[in-house]
């Protein structure tokens, strides 16, 4: 079959590729065009970047989708966005063990004390809300990337119908050619770009949020 | 200046009222106009076809006429893109004829660019205390890109009042054999038309392609309608000698 | 053969068709045209993307390798498909292979032009389309009306009959009960289905990534729950750098939907690796040419290869909003149907297609890798009348004619004589009567419009008469 492309090929004109790239925009204030549009998509923007705003912006997750726990998808995310925690069970990180689910009974207070608690498929369906943290996030469309590596999964942010995003300052690229240009090459198997609450207009061209995926998405910047 | 007109053969033969307008406006304006005879089509009717064979032959005639011509004047948008943009194509590459329809391309003008780009006249003089829409023939807008040259000379027409309609860009329906072999889909897409045209107000639709103007007719006289088509040389020529 | 003719006036007369149409792209303005008139260097993206894929297609057995070693050292596997056939056998294989009953379905247009779901219902296995639109269809038991919005043709409230019918759903008119009930009903197949099935927007060369654009989540799902995941690619679909993505991401959304973004964008690099928490354990990219590398030979014709599935020229071509996409009677629609459905079969499987066009040019104008859709239907309604009378012995009446009326156009002689007898018919016969002469030209011009009246005297009579008296 290859040998048929090439012969179809053969009689062809020859075409360079273009030798520069188009411009894409730039922004004096990146965070806040990343937080225009993500609302505008129908997500939920807050900003964590200091540390006594980022338990009340959990507190309000928590109170906006109706839930009193949380699934994190590992360490790294505490680590990466400088959220203070406890294990009740110490050896649960060199257990393996990569889901843990976090109790609210009142408000939301710093440590926060993990339940380690490995998920199975059957959890994943029944939790109501969900947090990753974002490789990336892009300020021209209000986009975050949800990158799948060792350790992390596909599921936890795309089953649940709520899902929480933290993103660090750091990480929000201007623009869509930044983020491709920036991607490292295939780690893991799938990176997810991200961008608002699932949605279809497949009905009379209606658009109505929540499909498949997460119906409602939040979005904490962190510093 | 002196200038050929090519007439085109809808308007010789069916409308010969507007090839008189074009001469008339070109007269008032102190250009010297010439008719050659030996005129006859562009050779659309086969180009879209798929008759390309045929196309070419009437092309080979229409270059023969017109090879020295400094500037050819066409009341038509879609005869005036068959001579600039699609002779060439029916020639090879780097063939003497090929160059030769590139070179006769850059010398033919629609007659509304050629009004203003060329002799750069804002009004033609005429006067018509009418309500008028314009509709935008597709390939004079979308391969000629022209649409604000005619819109200027009709705003510019004495006591005339010019609505836009809704969808003025959308095509007619029209499109010359598609008109006929799929008749029923060319209809509801003019009946469309039709109806924008006569929810402007208009009394007038003006339009720089016979075709259109000839199937947007048609349409109308069946549902009886008061509004008219109007070619825009007709339009602009509407002066006191 | 397809007839688009046989099928105008069932659609005309189709009132919920003809309703959907106009109000999705008619009555109110397209989300497209402020998407784009946003950008201000958006004709520079155009040309860009034209410019990758020119280059690609003309390198395109380079990069195919290329994408096949990535996805290789990914640990996928790649199949290479010369017909739609050998795609589908494949899959019916492995699913065999696999011990798979059921398999659940990302929006794929390939799956469409090669039966896939016929043929796996055939060796029963269940495809469950989970795209909304998709999923409409499929309970409809019908084919895809548009190509972004594949049930474009129906109303909230067939919808809502079809799935108290077929679904058992308590009767409403709500779009989100609705919708709940195909999640919930959905959920079920995700969770449970061991294959998946999905279409691709773009292959990456440099990376081996594949990209899939959706907005409900469903093709996430579909990558990630079954154990194996078979993306079904043209093989005009592959690009050579990620960076490119940037471009065409940004061109085929905002011309597809009017979104600046789709929710997701899905960039999939073979299965998932051993430390990894889910994913698919394999990986198969199926890579399908069906009559690609035919169209790739035609140096001229190698440009509708370039086409991303936007969707934009059927919502601007006003032949598809008069007639919707059914009445094409073939997987693609509207100006895109016109040119690639010949040119994947032949202007004699199709003979209608390329002629199902007014040649507005509305479909170029909007193409944002700015295919010249008319000039290709233009080149094809070339082909057809070249191969239909390519023995002198058979040619048609049409051809006499044509041949006839080039001599009369080359000939002012005869085309002056030829103008004053029509126009002595016309007045023998009347302006109706015309009409009822056995022409078909005449009596289908007339079916819908009169005729001009001709005029006593044609413009050069006119002006050789003048030029006497001055
Ligand atoms: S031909 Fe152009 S406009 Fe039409 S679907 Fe393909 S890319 Fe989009």
């Amino acid at each position: 079959m290859l040998h048929k492309i090439r012969h179809a090929c053969a009689g062809g004109s020859s075409v360079e590729l273009p030798a520069e790239m188009p411009e894409f925009p730039h922004y004096s204030d990146p965070v806040e065009k990343f937080r225009q549009e993500l609302e505008r998509v129908g997500g939920v923007f807050l900003d964590g970047r200091r540390s006594e705003e980022l338990a009340g912006a959990l507190g309000l997750v928590l109170k906006e989708s109706d839930s009193t726990e949380i699934y994190w998808e590992g360490e790294e995310l505490f680590q990466r966005h400088g959220i203070s925690f406890t294990l009740r069970d110490p050896e649960a990180f060199a257990k393996g063990s990569l889901l843990y689910s976090f109790h609210f009974r009142h408000r939301v207070q710093f440590p926060i004390v993990l339940n380690s608690k490995p998920a199975e498929r059957s959890d994943l369906a029944r939790i109501s809300l969900s947090a990753s943290g974002a490789r990336f996030g892009v300020a021209e469309t209000g986009t975050v990337v949800h990158e799948v590596k060792a350790g992390r999964g596909r599921l936890l942010s795309l089953l649940p119908p709520a899902h929480l995003v933290f993103l660090s300052e750091r990480d929000l690229l201007m623009n869509q050619a930044m983020l491709f240009l920036s991607m490292p090459p295939g780690q893991g198997s799938a990176l997810t770009l991200v961008t608002g609450p699932s949605r279809t207009s497949d009905i009379e061209r209606t658009l109505v949020v929540g499909v498949h995926g997460p119906e409602k998405l939040f979005v904490i910047l962190t510093s | 200046m002196k200038v050929s007109l090519f007439i085109t053969c809808l308007v010789d033969q069916f409308f010969p009222q507007i090839g008189i307008s074009t001469m008339k406006i070109l007269r008032k304006l102190g250009v010297e106009v010439e008719f050659d005879s030996r005129q006859t089509c562009c050779g659309q009717p086969a180009f879209n076809t798929g008759y390309a064979e045929e196309a070419r032959q009437v092309a080979r005639h229409f270059l023969e006429v017109y090879g020295d011509s400094d500037h050819i004047v066409v009341p038509s948008g879609s005869c005036s893109t068959m001579i600039k943009v699609f002779f060439p194509k029916l020639f090879a590459e780097d063939s003497s004829q090929r160059s030769l329809a590139e070179e006769v391309g850059q010398r033919t003008f629609e007659l509304s660019d050629f009004l203003s780009s060329v002799l750069g006249v804002e009004s033609t003089g005429a006067r018509f205390p009418e309500v008028v829409t314009y509709h935008d023939s597709c390939h004079l807008l979308r391969e000629l890109g022209i649409s604000s040259q005619p819109r200027q000379l009709i705003r510019a027409v004495e006591a005339i009042d010019f609505r836009e309609m809704d969808h003025c860009d959308r095509c007619c329906g029209f499109g010359g054999a598609f008109s006929v072999k799929f008749s029923d889909i060319s209809a509801a897409m003019g009946e469309d038309k039709v109806g924008w045209i006569q929810s402007s107000g208009a009394r007038y639709v003006i339009s720089s392609d016979v075709g259109c103007l000839m199937h947007i007719r048609g349409l109308l006289e069946r549902q009886q309608s008061p509004v008219q088509t109007m070619h825009l040389a007709e339009l602009l020529a509407k002066f006191e000698d | 053969m397809i007839k688009i003719s046989a099928n105008v006036q069932r659609a005309l007369a189709d009132e919920t068709l003809q309703g959907n149409l106009r109000r999705a792209f008619v009555d109110t303005p397209h989300p497209r045209d402020e998407a784009v008139s946003e950008v201000p260097n958006w004709e520079e993206l155009r040309r860009y993307a034209r410019d990758v894929k020119a280059h690609t297609l003309s390198r395109l057995p380079e990069y195919l390798q290329s994408l096949e070693e990535k996805v290789l050292e990914q640990g996928g596997k790649v199949i290479w498909a010369e017909t739609g056939q050998e795609a589908v056998q494949f899959i019916l294989d492995l699913s065999h292979r696999r011990g798979v009953r059921e398999v659940v379905k990302g929006k794929s247009m390939l799956s469409e032009e090669i039966h896939l779901n016929r043929a796996l219902e055939r060796a029963q296995i269940k495809p469950v389309e989970t795209d909304l639109g998709e999923y409409v269809i499929q309970l409809a038991g019908e084919k895809p009306s548009h190509l972004v919005a594949p049930a474009l043709h129906k109303s909230r409230k067939e919808i809502a009959d079809l799935f108290v019918q077929k679904l058992g759903m308590a009767p409403t008119g709500d779009v989100l009960e609705i919708i709940a009930t195909a999640r919930k009903l959905l959920r079920h197949h995700f969770l449970t289905a061991r294959m998946g099935i999905t279409g691709v927007n773009f292959a990456v060369a440099e990376t081996g990534t594949i990209v899939i654009v959706e907005n409900e989540g469903n093709v996430g799902l579909s990558v990630s729950v079954p154990e194996i995941h078979i993306a079904l690619m043209g093989i005009e679909k592959v690009i050579p750098r990620s960076r490119d993505l940037a471009v065409f991401l940004k061109l085929l959304i905002r011309s597809a939907t009017g979104q600046k973004m789709t929710s997701y964008v899905n960039c999939l690099n073979g299965p998932r690796r051993s430390d990894e928490l889910d994913g698919p354990q394999e990986f198969y990219l199926i890579l399908v040419d069906n009559g690609r590398s035919k169209i790739l030979a035609d140096d001229f014709m190698r440009q509708s290869l370039s086409c991303i599935r936007c969707g934009a020229c059927l919502d601007v071509c006003p032949v598809y909003q008069t007639i919707g996409g059914h009445a094409y009677g073939s997987t693609y629609q509207g100006p895109l149907g016109a040119m690639l459905t010949p040119l994947l079969t032949s202007v004699g499987e199709a003979p209608e297609h390329a002629f199902a066009s007014s040649l507005c040019g509305a479909c170029h104008e909007v193409c944002p890798v700015g295919i010249p859709i008319p000039q290709i239907l233009l080149k094809l309604r070339e082909r057809f009348q070249s191969e239909r009378n390519q023995k002198a012995a058979s040619l048609s009446l049409e051809k006499l004619a044509m041949q006839g009326w080039a001599r009369v156009m080359c000939s002012p002689i005869l085309y002056a004589r030829l103008g004053r007898w029509a126009r002595m018919l016309h007045k023998i016969f009347g302006k109706s009567g015309m009409g009822r002469l056995p022409i078909p030209l005449f009596s289908r011009w007339m079916k819908h419009r009169d005729l001009p009246a001709l005029p006593p005297r044609s413009f050069r009579e006119l002006y050789s008469s003048s030029q006497e008296v001055s």
